[in-house]
């Protein structure tokens, strides 16, 4: 009988959080255009991956397919997680690409809600779900149908083997529509830049909110490697 | 008090079971409306049954008894040759004269073949002996006693004269029986037949309608005694799921056994297909079984729908699991058709009724909407007495407030599924609510449905 660990092992934490976050929460990834949410997002999957986990990947913004050379690019290979049955991309355009699913109509909350459920209800557990970005959907809903449809997607596929992670532009919605959201999730980060250092933006990760475990709620400075992801440094402040 | 059959299976239940033996029977209506027919019918049954008859005719010669009769399998010439008829063409003054003579050749004729019923066809000729009602009404009085005390039951057809409110014929018999050949506002025509009286037993009130079979007449009773008498049906546990996952989500499992359906929906959004699906899921159960009533489509285009979506209904029909009935709605005859259901629900046993659509089926009554409830409730409580499940499919008009096509249909349902669509930027979408369901929690609300390649698809989860 397999058994599985289920806190879930992402190493952008590692340091920052006291003890692991289980399976079973969800997560929102907030930041500003290029701070590297969908980088965390790929680094998300493909650590789950290649712990034998599997994955869902609901591209947003772009065509999934575009997604996949976006991830081979840096360092990700996705073919053999897809082919293996481990990694399902959806596409919420239309795709010609027999292995992304496709989502009709985004617009369509009921249709949304059905086709990723029932997306998510086969995959294999434990399974990792990443949004990217949820921004792209808030534009063809009202505030208050699109915190509606979050809060009705989290009860839908809230699940002991899945996590999830929404990813939004900072500004997404105003401010009150924002905090509403928050109360969703169970693990909010956000992608900052700061400051500026030399003309350089310096990117840094901070944990605002985490309801599983203590944390160190100070931004750290972080860096996008290829074929890694975001690299934190946990040390920033020891020094 | 004995009872005999007619041979009209349908009028034996309107009668409660036939005629009084020795009681005697008048048959009115205009002309063509069946008189002859139904008198002759009843003699012939009784010549089958061991008692012998005569048929006196002032009108047609015995040929042509003969041949009308040859149309319904009746061979009036042997039955005649094995003494056990006699068809005697004659004029009313003679057989006035001869039955008051008791050893006169009428009275003779009956004692040698032992007759046990007489038909007079008809009494309206007496009129050529005397045009005074009391001097009729005496004559009759006679020659019906004389037959009576004889053990005879006696027929007597009479013309239906519109001018004459009532006559004296109809305080004197014992039974009457009124046939009319009513205009329809649809362009057709309905053969009915109502008993107005029936001295010392019960009778079924109201018009039934009748046809001409190749077996005589055929009477299709307004409602079924055993049927419709019935006040009390307890509530059947358990679900008939459809099979279609959303659907059985939003219905709290499946259909409630017993449950009579209402299907609405303007015309494409998906009816015939859900209900297609539905059969199909249902019968993947071999011990099930489902008749499709279609009124609208023919047999071979709803096989070949089936089929685009996977649904091998052929299959079904060669294991004896499917019957699809097609009948013309303009053909219908709705008393008729709810008998044939009755029983055909009894031999069949099914397990799933499906009616393609109820406003095809109710055409020919569709112009009395107090017609159309009466037909519907009976419908739906046929189904029910038989624990059948029922989707009955009523096309709603485009953009109307109501519900079905006629406005009422939901009231008599156990449940009600509202398809439609909703215009959506360059496209309409379909969408499923579960309005009504008796005795069973469920979903309501409306939710988003499709028609993909392998059939309906709802977009609810759980």
């Amino acid at each position: 009988m397999i058994t599985y660990n289920l806190g879930i092992r992402f190493s952008p934490l590692e340091g920052i959080v006291r003890g692991t976050i289980p399976f079973g929460t969800t997560w929102q990834v907030r930041g500003e255009s290029g701070a590297g949410k969908s980088t965390l997002g790929f680094q998300f999957l493909m650590q789950g991956l290649r712990q034998g986990e599997s994955a869902v990947y609901v591209a947003c913004d772009e065509p999934a397919t575009r997604v996949r050379e976006d991830m081979n690019f840096f360092g990700f290979s996705t073919e053999p997680y897809e082919q293996e049955g481990k990694l399902v991309l959806v596409d919420t355009y239309e795709s010609s690409d027999p292995r992304v699913l496709c989502i009709k109509d985004r617009g369509d909350s009921q249709e949304f809600l059905y086709i990723l459920t029932r997306i998510v209800r086969q995959m294999p557990r434990p399974c990792r779900l990443i949004l990217d970005s949820l921004t792209s959907l808030s534009a063809v809903y009202s505030t208050k149908a699109f915190i509606s449809l979050i809060q009705d997607k989290n009860r839908l596929l809230r699940d002991p083997e899945v996590v999830i992670m929404d990813i939004y532009l900072k500004s997404t919605l105003e401010e009150a529509g924002m905090y509403a959201l928050t109360n969703a999730y169970d693990v909010c980060l956000d992608l900052l830049f700061p400051d500026e250092k030399g003309g350089v933006p310096q990117r840094s990760l901070r944990i605002h909110k985490l309801r599983t475990s203590g944390y160190d709620p100070r931004p750290f400075p972080c860096f996008i490697k290829q074929g890694v992801g975001l690299v934190v440094d946990k040390e920033f402040y020891v020094r | 008090m004995q009872q005999f059959s007619t041979g009209v299976k349908g009028l034996d239940i309107v009668l409660c079971g036939g005629l009084r033996v020795g009681s005697s029977v008048l048959i009115e209506g205009a002309p063509g409306s069946g008189k002859t027919t139904l008198g002759v019918q009843t003699i012939v049954e009784g010549v089958k049954a061991g008692d012998p008859g005569i048929i006196l005719t002032f009108e047609q010669f015995p040929d042509q008894i003969y041949r009308d009769s040859a149309r319904y399998g009746w061979d009036l010439p042997t039955m005649e040759r094995e003494n056990k008829l006699k068809v005697i063409c004659t004029s009313p003054q003679v057989i006035n004269d001869q039955l008051l003579q008791v050893s006169g050749p009428i009275n003779q004729l009956i004692k040698n073949i032992g007759a046990k019923r007489i038909l007079i066809d008809s009494f309206t000729h007496f009129r050529r002996i005397s045009m005074e009602e009391t001097n009729l009404r005496e004559l009759m009085f006679s020659l019906m006693n004389s037959l009576k005390q004889r053990g005879l039951t006696v027929l007597f057809t009479k013309e239906f004269s519109p001018v004459e409110a009532e006559s004296f014929e109809e305080y004197l018999v014992d039974t009457i029986i009124s046939l009319t050949y009513q205009e329809t506002p649809t362009e057709g025509r309905r053969r009915l037949v109502e008993v107005l009286k029936s001295r010392g037993h019960e009778h079924l009130p109201g018009k039934h309608s009748f046809k001409f079979s190749s077996e005589g007449l055929q009477v299709f009773p307004r409602h079924l005694p055993q049927i419709d008498e019935i006040n009390e049906l307890k509530v059947l546990p358990g679900v008939l799921p459809t099979g279609i996952e959303g659907l059985d989500s939003l219905l709290g499992g499946g259909v409630p056994n017993g449950s009579n359906i209402l299907l609405c929906g303007p015309a494409g959004v998906g009816k015939t297909t859900l209900s297609l699906q539905t059969i199909h899921n249902a019968l993947q159960d071999r011990s099930r079984k489902a008749v499709l009533f279609l009124h609208e489509e023919m047999p071979e285009y709803i096989l070949r729908r089936a089929e685009s979506f996977g649904w091998d209904f052929r299959k079904f029909i060669e294991q004896g699991q499917l019957i699809i009935k097609y009948e013309d709605f303009i053909q219908i005859d709705i008393d008729e058709y709810l008998l044939k259901l009755n029983e055909m629900m009894q031999a069949v046993g099914p397990s799933l009724v499906v009616v393609d659509t109820l406003p095809t089926l109710m055409h020919n009554v569709s112009h009395d909407i107090q017609l159309v409830a009466e037909k519907i409730a009976r419908l739906t409580r046929v189904i029910k007495y038989h624990r059948c499940n029922s989707l009955l499919i009523s096309p709603s008009t485009f953009g109307a407030k109501q519900i079905g096509r006629f406005g009422f249909e939901e009231s008599f349902c156990d449940g009600v599924i509202i398809l439609g669509t909703v215009s959506f930027e360059d496209a309409r979408k379909r969408h499923i609510e579960v309005y009504k369901l008796r005795n069973q929690k469920h979903i309501t609300g409306l939710h988003r449905m499709e028609i993909t390649e392998e059939g309906i698809r709802i977009f609810y989860v759980r």
